[in-house]
């Protein structure tokens, strides 16, 4: 994590000053865009917001059924 | 019946004006991040609460996280004496805010949102820029991840169109 303590190539992505009115939410922001994964983005762009719905409901039914397997396990 | 197709569903079949927030917001506008719950911003027109409390009525609402066997009824009376609710239904957890820190109110937030069909019904969500305008007027740390991928969104999407 040391490479994230020196501002200012943060900065410089978010468009920033970093000796002046950076705000270090900006610069918190910047750090994360460093993880976010642009293939899983991109792939979701080619899709309509009709069909990113239905992955969103096939996601949210998939972890519920996951819930239900769980607490029955837990059960036993 | 399944949970965001259901309230979307008896929303719009309910012809309650709302406009979709929050993280399904953000997977309309290409998020790949999961969310466990909907969020609307509501109008406040007096029609409007009676036609709300009317599609929930059968999905049972309850406040989220509160005792069981309050008196709880989300009614025209309940909504027009409070504001954002925090709910859980027959069919899973819905927020409704008549308000949101950084949007404002339903009204207000209605130009700056899009239309699609989803799930069978025609329905709003707000748009990208709004989006990371109200997560980063709420100031909630949990959401500093959301808002770095929405950045990212918004960044390919206009770089996709400068070409």
């Amino acid at each position: 994590m040391t490479e994230h303590t020196d501002p200012r190539p943060v900065a410089e992505a978010a468009g920033t000053d970093a000796e002046e009115g950076v705000s270090s939410i900006d610069l918190i922001i910047e750090l994360y865009k460093r993880d976010v994964d642009r293939t899983l983005i991109i792939e979701q762009l080619k899709k309509t917001p009709a069909q990113r719905a239905e992955d969103l409901q096939n996601f949210y039914d998939f972890a519920m059924e996951l819930r239900r397997a769980g607490a029955k396990a837990r059960s036993r | 019946m399944k949970q965001f197709a259901g309230l979307l569903r008896a929303l719009v079949e309910a012809e309650v004006d709302f406009v979709i927030i929050g993280g399904v917001a953000g997977a309309l506008n290409g998020a790949a991040r999961a969310t466990f719950d909907l969020d609307i911003v509501y109008s406040r027109q007096r029609d409007n609460l009676g036609r709300l409390a009317n599609a929930l009525a059968p999905l049972h609402p309850y406040l989220r996280g509160a005792p069981p066997n309050l008196p709880f009824r989300l009614d025209v009376a309940t909504l027009a004496r409070g504001l954002n609710f925090t709910l859980v239904t027959d069919i899973g957890s819905l927020d409704i805010l008549g308000e949101v820190t950084g949007g404002g109110t339903y009204e207000q937030l209605l130009p700056r949102s899009r239309e699609t069909d989803v799930f069978g019904v025609r329905c709003r969500f707000l748009d990208i820029e709004t989006l990371i305008t109200v997560k980063r007027a709420a100031g909630r740390p949990k959401d500093f991840e959301a808002i770095a991928e929405l950045e990212t969104i918004r960044d390919l999407q206009r770089s996709h169109a400068e070409g």
